[in-house]
């Protein structure tokens, strides 16, 4: 069996550790580039969103490479995500692949093949004892993973050279590649911290704050997204992303299990949006009322073109928008979307913010009160 | 008190259950007119710019109803069906309409089947009718009323009947000979206005459609065995069990099958594609047109590809022999 | 000499055929419709009478095209087709193994899948004017290229700069973008073929199997860069033909429908049509919430046809009734939101 999943920024770095372990081949798809999604585009449904048609691509791209297996998760509903895999099984029939489709879905849908699932997904006779070591790493180098990107998200604007961050950052996140006990985790993870900590500095405090919410994959995978971060992070804002796969995985595993942040945020879009209308929904109408609470100076609100749920939130949270005052950028992205028009768009924005921070100072120093609460 | 139910969405499904409870509540129930040009032009101007069409639609027909009525009746309904939902923009829809329109005077009781089953159906109804009244025997018995009259209205769907026949009276079409499997959501091929009458237009063809509100249930569920999994979406799995259904029986009445989605319908942009490739895949490949409309969609685009459609049916039963064009018609 | 006429009036494009018996074209021309299809018809019946055959009768007329009922009427046509039946059956004739048919013209575009001589499955661009002839032309005017010389300098180009956007307005954006960049002329243009196959492709190709021979027609066909893009798509792996009639294919294709419909006696005006007076006008319908617009199609003062009315209560002498009315009126921009008793055929 050599088994291949989809790319959702550095899952293949934890899986990578995973799979060898439990005794799985794994063939990783070919990093995301143009061609994944114009082969993605040309096979899926012309609109279904964004995700499935990229998802798509690397399958047939690591299938070309000699994957023989493909591992998937399902869903629930109501979001699409659920029904990709049952999607992208009869597209890759169709085309007359042989590949084998692993598909781990609810055990609503049949305990059995959830089992079967499981099991095949897990390896072959293999001590539980070693399974767990196995998942506590990679679930260890996937929050770290995500550590990485936090602090290259805030820091940019904050060293004198952004390219040596990015190298430091990149460089660990190729070291994790080979890590191989908690022990080893633990030094890198000592070691990256000194490194960050001991780039210069370019000594700026006033630096606009960011905030991003959105749909888990657009939000978080930069080759899709234009990188959106770094484009705002070498505008000089500070980023912070309120999307991550550990919540996700932590929150399909189950809802008490997710950080005091997202419960918070579900509790704040309350008064918005009642109640849960799949994908990620309510927390970009949550987060993105906690970064506006917290003194963030605006937000973007990054979706798949056509995404049901997000589209919900959209009109949600022009309400959010004009209730506390913020500035939303709204991205949907997908294989139309050209760079040129989003970078003015981005611009644009952080032009506006920091006009708005401007004005607020002068009216501050003019009448000493904050006009805008 | 007076209650306005916007024309739109699950209105053509439910109108009548909703209508026969609120009345036996005493409450009285205005819906908002079919469509029209004014209607929807106010949905797009309220519309989030991406939504899709038929919830832009059903924004025109709430603003239509503000100010004539005490409160909108806007229940969230979650799901209808154990273990399914209904689609993202239904169940965020009061939602949308409290903070489009900035209005509170929303009915928005949730009524979810999905895990607890006819348990979630019965206390979503007594939520309702808590609003009105406090004797929940009272609510128990209009609720009996109204299911039975809507089973009455399913089963007048199921002969045949279209919602405008039984809502607004409208005359129904004498049947046809052949037959078009018109898959698609009620609220599109129930809305002649925005569907620009395309029932009618087959008919004019020369052809009768069975929609999937013509099919009793229990045939979709079991032709929809035929996936490994459905999808998670109620009316969907729906069009695609109409859709088997009529894949399997080999009814040599039937020639084509026509899929009338709205451009920007998560649901269908999958299940759609379901179709078409199980369409394709089958011993007798029908003729499959699937019709994208939208508030852009051109009447004439689609009497062309209507026409095609039709000329291709012909033209592929008699195998170019016995091929007679349409008649001319100006 | 059995003669037999298709026309085919297309929203950029007006095109004339005059076919034979044996379906052989003896005479075809292709005019600019330039937002006036009465006076295409007539120029292009003008054309036709000049280029009749010694002893040629016309014995059957089709017309096609988005506006084919005009054309019917005015014409007088025995059979009224839509453009994408009519160009199957064209590119039938021309190639019998055909099994696609791609037709780019100026405002929309086709896909046409045939099997064994039968139209199978076919599709039209639903987005926008981003995979049509118009989106070419367009640019061409905005790179100062003569459309007619697009195709040739597309060729030249070494390499192509992807453009992208979904529709025109995006499109073009990206491609003042690229020009800003720095890229040359024959490679922006060579780019543009490309962005146009490609939605041409994900468009309307979508999940459908492309086999050859395709007929590539329409009046794109015409440009070689167009051609070559299709080319590299499909790796050079498809056989790919432009048949000499592309342009005209719509009307051939009404043409041999009208010979096949054979009736007794043709519904023809006669050219004598260049010298009638035809207009069209249009009112608003108020008297239900609809709000049609009505097309009146007439001649001189008398009302020959019209479209466009949801519930079907116009008749011609309603109309000239109501145009007169509407003669001495301020037409209002404000739609009714209710049906004026009385005058309203729908809702009773």
């Amino acid at each position: 069996m050599r088994a291949t999943f989809p790319h959702l920024l550095h899952l293949d770095i934890a899986l990578g550790i995973l799979y060898p372990t439990l005794g799985i081949e794994i063939v990783p798809p070919p990093p995301i580039t143009q061609k994944t999604i114009e082969i993605g585009v040309k096979l899926a449904p012309q609109n279904a969103c964004f995700p499935l048609k990229v998802t798509l691509g690397n399958f047939i791209e690591a299938i070309e490479k000699g994957a023989d297996t493909i591992f998937m998760v399902g869903g629930v509903g109501p979001c699409r995500f659920g029904y990709y895999g049952q999607m992208q099984r009869l597209i890759i029939e169709d085309l007359g692949y042989k590949v084998r489709f692993v598909l781990l879905d609810h055990p609503r849908y049949g305990i059995r093949p959830f089992l079967d699932a499981l099991r095949t997904m897990a390896g072959g006779r293999i001590s539980l004892p070693r399974i767990i070591k196995a998942v506590r790493l990679s679930w260890g180098v996937l929050r770290f993973t995500e550590e990485l990107e936090a602090q290259r998200r805030a820091l940019r604007c904050q060293v004198e050279n952004p390219q040596n961050l990015d190298q430091v950052i990149d460089q660990t996140l190729e070291a994790l590649r080979s890590v191989a006990s908690l022990e080893e985790l633990e030094a890198l993870k000592k070691r990256a911290a000194e490194e960050i900590a001991s780039l210069p500095r370019n000594g700026r405090k006033d630096f606009l704050r960011v905030g991003i919410v959105g749909e888990v994959y657009i939000a978080q995978e930069t080759r899709v997204n234009f990188n959106v971060e770094r484009l705002l992070g070498d505008l000089g804002v500070y980023v912070h992303n309120s999307v991550s796969t550990v919540e996700y995985i932590l929150h399909t595993l189950r809802p008490i299990t997710r950080s005091k942040e997202k419960i918070e945020a579900w509790k704040l879009a309350k008064p918005y949006l009642k109640r849960f209308v799949g994908g990620e929904g309510i927390d970009s109408v949550g987060s993105a009322i906690r970064y506006a609470r917290e003194g963030f100076d605006g937000v973007v609100h990054l979706y798949p073109f056509t995404c049901m749920p997000e589209i919900v939130a959209k009109g949600v949270l022009q309400a959010v928008s004009r209730d506390f005052d913020l500035p939303i950028l709204h991205l949907a992205i997908d294989e139309h979307s050209g760079e040129a028009g989003l970078v003015t768009r981005v611009e644009a924005f952080v032009d506006v913010l920091e006009r708005r921070r401007w004005e607020r100072k002068r009216r501050l120093e003019h009448d000493g009160a904050f006009p805008w609460r | 008190m007076r209650v306005g139910i916007p024309r739109g969405l699950l209105f053509y499904r439910f109108f009548i259950l909703w209508k026969t409870f609120l009345e036996e509540l005493g409450v009285e129930v205005v819906a908002s007119p079919p469509s029209n040009k004014a209607i929807i032009q106010h949905g797009l101007i309220y519309g989030v710019e991406e939504i899709c069409f038929p919830v832009k639609v059903f924004l025109g027909h709430t603003y239509a109803l503000l100010g004539k009525v005490d409160a909108l009746f806007i229940p969230r309904i979650v799901s209808f069906h154990k273990r399914e939902y209904n689609c993202p923009k239904i169940l965020g829809l009061p939602d949308l309409v409290r903070n489009i329109f900035k209005v509170d005077n929303v009915i928005d009781d949730e009524v979810n089947m999905r895990d607890r089953g006819i348990r979630g159906w019965w206390e979503g109804f007594l939520q309702i009718g808590r609003r009105f009244t406090s004797n929940e025997r009272k609510i128990a018995q209009a609720l009996h009323k109204a299911e039975k009259a809507h089973q009455a209205y399913r089963e007048k769907l199921r002969e045949g009947y279209l919602p405008e026949n039984l809502i607004d009276g409208r005359p129904p079409l004498s049947p046809r000979e052949k037959k078009v499997v018109l898959l698609g959501h009620t609220y599109l091929l129930s809305d002649s206005y925005i569907n620009m009458n395309i029932v009618r237009k087959i008919h004019d063809l020369g052809y009768s459609v069975i929609t999937p509100d013509m099919v009793p249930e229990t045939q979709t569920r079991k032709a929809l065995q035929k996936l490994p999994k459905a999808s998670f979406w109620t009316i969907s799995n729906e069009i695609v069990g109409t859709a088997f259904t009529f894949l399997e029986e080999q009814d040599s009445k039937v020639r084509g099958f026509v899929h009338l989605v709205s451009f920007e319908c998560g649901p269908d942009s999958l299940v759609g594609e379901v179709v078409e490739r199980y369409i394709k895949r089958s011993n007798r490949s029908f003729p499959y047109l699937r019709l994208e409309i939208d508030e852009h969609t051109g009447e004439a685009g689609l009497v062309t590809r209507l026409e095609a459609f039709v000329d291709m049916m012909e033209w592929r039963n008699a195998h170019h022999a016995g091929y007679i064009p349409t008649s001319f018609a100006p | 000499m059995e003669l037999f006429l298709g026309v085919d009036v297309g929203s950029v494009t007006t095109k004339f055929v005059l076919m034979d018996k044996t379906k052989r074209i003896v005479a075809s021309c292709y005019l600019r419709t330039s937002g006036d299809p009465i006076a295409a018809l007539k120029e292009g019946l003008r054309y036709i009478e000049r280029h009749m055959p010694e002893g040629g009768v016309i014995c059957g007329v089709g017309t096609t095209g988005s506006a084919r009922h005009l054309a019917g009427v005015i014409v007088g046509a025995d059979i009224v087709k839509n453009e994408i039946t009519a160009h199957a059956v064209a590119a039938i004739t021309k190639v019998p193994d055909v099994r696609t048919v791609f037709e780019i013209g100026g405002q929309d575009s086709k896909l046409i899948i045939i099997r064994n001589g039968v139209v199978e499955d076919f599709a039209m661009n639903t987005v926008c004017a981003a995979g049509t002839g118009s989106f070419l032309e367009h640019q061409a005017v905005r790179l100062n290229v003569p459309i007619e010389e697009f195709g040739k300098l597309a060729l030249q180009a070494r390499q192509s700069v992807r453009i992208a956007g979904r529709c025109t307005v995006f499109a073009e954006s990206d491609m003042i973008h690229k020009q800003q960049l720095g890229f040359g002329k024959a490679e922006i243009v060579k780019g543009l073929c490309e962005a146009l196959v490609r939605n041409f492709i994900n468009n309307l190709a979508a999940s459908r199997e492309i086999e050859d021979p395709i007929v590539f027609q329409g009046g794109v066909a015409a440009n070689q860069g167009m051609v070559q893009a299709f080319r590299d798509f499909f790796g050079g792996k498809k056989r790919i033909i432009v048949p000499e009639e592309h342009g005209v294919m719509g009307a051939w294709g009404a043409a041999i429908l009208a010979m096949e419909y054979a009736p007794e006696k043709t519904a023809f005006q006669g050219f004598s049509v260049v010298e009638r007076n035809f207009t069209s006008r249009s009112f608003t319908c108020t008297d239900c919430p609809n709000a049609c617009e009505i097309v009146v199609l007439k001649e001189d003062n008398q009302v020959r046809a019209l479209w466009g009315s949801r519930c079907g209560k116009w008749t011609p002498e309603t109309a000239t009734n109501r145009l007169e009315e509407e003669e001495d009126t301020v037409p209002s921009l404000v739609f009714p939101t209710e049906c004026v008793p009385g005058r309203c055929a729908m809702h009773g």
